[in-house]
């Protein structure tokens, strides 16, 4: 199945590379001082060694793979565990509840929406970012208390609540099967080698501008997303996927590491892609936030053309932003969207979107850009974006719309 | 100074087809007039513009519509078939596979796309990749063509640069025709209804290959 075996050293070189990692962050973890915001890691999963090592490393990658899977999966699906990181921020209102209700057609009253959004945003500090004395935490603590308090009557949902937490880690479908052996129904094996075309195609045209993408490191991306497909070909491969396996190979450089960051990674990108419903609801979710945050642009977009759909955002989603940002701001940002769900918000990303588009404000003000004429914009702009400036803006908004919660 | 007075029209004209076909090197071929092995597959669209001076007293400014080959899969295409006027659907010579696809995309734009007076969008067929088999042209596409009123169809190669031009020039041939005739119409629709019916199958068969 092309899946190569791999040399226990390899598992033995990444194990202690987690080692590092874990005993690299332990000072910075006692010292509360410092910053508690950034993340200077790359290793996005709270890997404990001893699971690691429990991986057979004799076995066959893929075998290895799906073990490492099922080790995470019964995690409880935390990609990653920052609140050790982030002794002195506050959580408030409750975050994740269950039930789905149908997005409305009509616009509900913004206060309603604004609530439906605190219900969400987890109030940090004023700035994450900067250093700040200890003793500001408790006075913004009591502040918070107060909105948590608030929030406890509200228990409007929206689909904002409904995306994002994963979907069943492990797929039901057939073709798991395979890993014990089996008959296969030539249905499947027609749809599975539909998938592996189309793999082939864009594995073929994955960054190929980057150095890191030539012959056998194709083969690893290859072999990640085969896997993936095989695993879950009720999922099936769309395109976009070999572009979110992509950084994170270039990270590890290791096929099976790949595969299982890859799978978390899907949990919660797989609601983004056609079957999956989280688009429109980043999509409605933009439409409430620039009305309340920048109405002026909202003018702006209804009046030209009518863009509030947002469609021109759609791969900003789909990809996390993988597409606008060169490598080292993909890391970056990737990181500050996975820590986000434990610091600030579970919906960060529709901030970084907010930011890249009020980046942008005066551009787009001053020539009453219409639909045609952003999506252009920001083709053109593509991995030209200044990322810290456009993460620190996306922070300032989540505070913004806190303060102007508060405020009601 | 004569530019002052030309008179200056806007072609929104999708470019469809599975992926891989080479939507991104025509358009790219077309409107920049260069070619790289390199390009990225295209997530939801994108959109390069040219401007042609169509004669003394037209400009043409096209706006090439490059639609992701999974997109007819997604839900994003109504948006970004709203106000086309042309289309260009593409396959690859070396997958037939993809030819088949071409019907499929076909459905899509007739399904999603309507001009004024109900009149079917004008679509033309690239058959890409030319320069690596350019002998393997399906035997159905003429039968294909005459079947869902399509006028023409070219074997093109964005690498080489064969047949792009043209292939476009025809597709603004069929625009300017589509509206021209619209305007008949609205000057005179009891005139309109047997000319169009007439027009459509005179100005038919056109199909050239490479």
């Amino acid at each position: 199945d092309g899946v190569t075996d791999k040399v226990p050293e390899d598992e033995l070189a990444q194990v202690e590379i987690f080692q590092e990692v874990e005993n690299g962050l332990k000072p910075e973890e006692e010292d509360t001082t410092k910053s508690n915001g950034h993340i200077h890691y790359y290793t996005p999963f709270d890997v404990e060694r001893k699971d690691l090592q429990k991986v057979d490393s004799t076995s066959s990658t893929k075998a290895q793979c799906s073990s490492i899977d099922t080790l995470y999966s019964s995690k409880d699906a935390e990609i990653l565990n920052m609140s050790r990181e982030v002794p002195s921020l506050e959580k408030v209102g409750s975050q994740g509840n269950d039930v789905e209700e149908p997005i409305s057609e009509e616009f509900e009253p913004i206060i309603g929406e604004m609530k439906d959004f605190v219900h969400n945003v987890i109030v940090t500090n004023a700035s994450v970012d900067l250093p700040c004395p200890t003793g500001e935490t408790s006075f913004n603590r009591s502040n918070l208390d107060a909105l948590a308090e608030e929030n406890n009557s509200l228990d409007t949902l929206d689909c904002i609540e409904s995306h994002g937490l994963a979907s069943p880690a492990m797929s039901a479908c057939v073709s798991p099967a395979s890993s014990n052996g089996g008959i296969y129904t030539p249905e499947l094996l027609e749809t599975f080698g539909l998938n592996l075309h189309r793999i082939e195609k864009d594995v073929q045209r994955c960054d190929r501008n980057y150095w890191y993408f030539t012959g056998e490191n194709l083969e690893k991306l290859r072999n990640v997303m085969c896997t993936y497909v095989w695993e879950h070909l009720d999922v099936g491969y769309m395109q976009g996927m070999c572009d979110l396996v992509a950084p994170l190979l270039v990270v590890f450089n290791d096929e099976s590491l790949t595969y299982a960051c890859f799978c978390h990674l899907m949990e919660r990108m797989v609601e983004n892609f056609p079957n999956g419903n989280a688009m429109d609801c980043h999509f409605a979710n933009m439409r409430s936030l620039i009305q309340i945050l920048d109405s002026e642009m909202y003018e702006l977009m209804h009046s030209h053309g009518d863009y509030t759909h947002f469609y021109f955002c759609y791969r900003w989603f789909l990809l996390d932003f993988k597409r606008e940002l060169v490598y080292p701001d993909v890391y970056a940002t990737w990181e500050v969207i996975w820590a986000a769900r434990h610091v600030s918000s579970t919906h960060f990303v529709l901030f970084l979107a907010l930011a890249l588009l009020e980046t942008y404000r005066d551009i787009i003000l001053s020539n009453s850009m219409d639909f045609t004429d952003i999506i252009k914009f920001f083709n053109e702009m593509a991995e030209r974006h200044n990322a810290s400036a456009v993460l620190g803006l996306a922070r300032d908004l989540v505070l913004q719309l806190q303060l102007l919660i508060e405020n009601k | 100074m004569s530019d002052l007075f030309k008179k200056e029209l806007l072609f929104k004209i999708l470019v469809v087809g599975d992926f891989g076909v080479g939507k991104t090197s025509i358009i790219k071929r077309y409107a920049e007039g260069t070619f790289s092995p390199k390009y990225k597959m295209t997530i939801g669209a994108d959109f390069a513009l040219k401007q042609l001076d169509w004669d003394s007293e037209t400009r043409i400014n096209i706006q090439l519509w490059d639609i992701a080959g999974h997109e007819r899969f997604g839900y994003l295409t109504s948006v970004y078939y709203r106000y086309a006027v042309a289309a260009a659907i593409v396959f690859d010579l070396t997958r037939p596979d993809t030819f088949f696809a071409v019907a499929k995309w076909l459905a899509d734009l007739r399904d999603k796309v309507s001009l004024p007076v109900g009149r079917p969008l004008p679509v033309i067929i690239l058959a890409n990749k030319g320069d690596v088999a350019a002998n393997k042209v399906p035997p159905q596409i003429e039968e294909f063509c005459k079947k869902n009123h399509i006028t023409s169809w070219y074997v093109t190669s964005a690498k080489e640069n064969r047949n792009i031009d043209e292939a476009m020039n025809r597709v603004v041939v069929e625009v300017l025709e589509n509206q021209r005739n619209n305007n008949l119409y609205n000057s005179d629709s009891v005139m309109l209804a047997e000319e169009m019916h007439t027009d459509k199958h005179n100005n038919g068969q056109l199909c050239c290959s490479r």
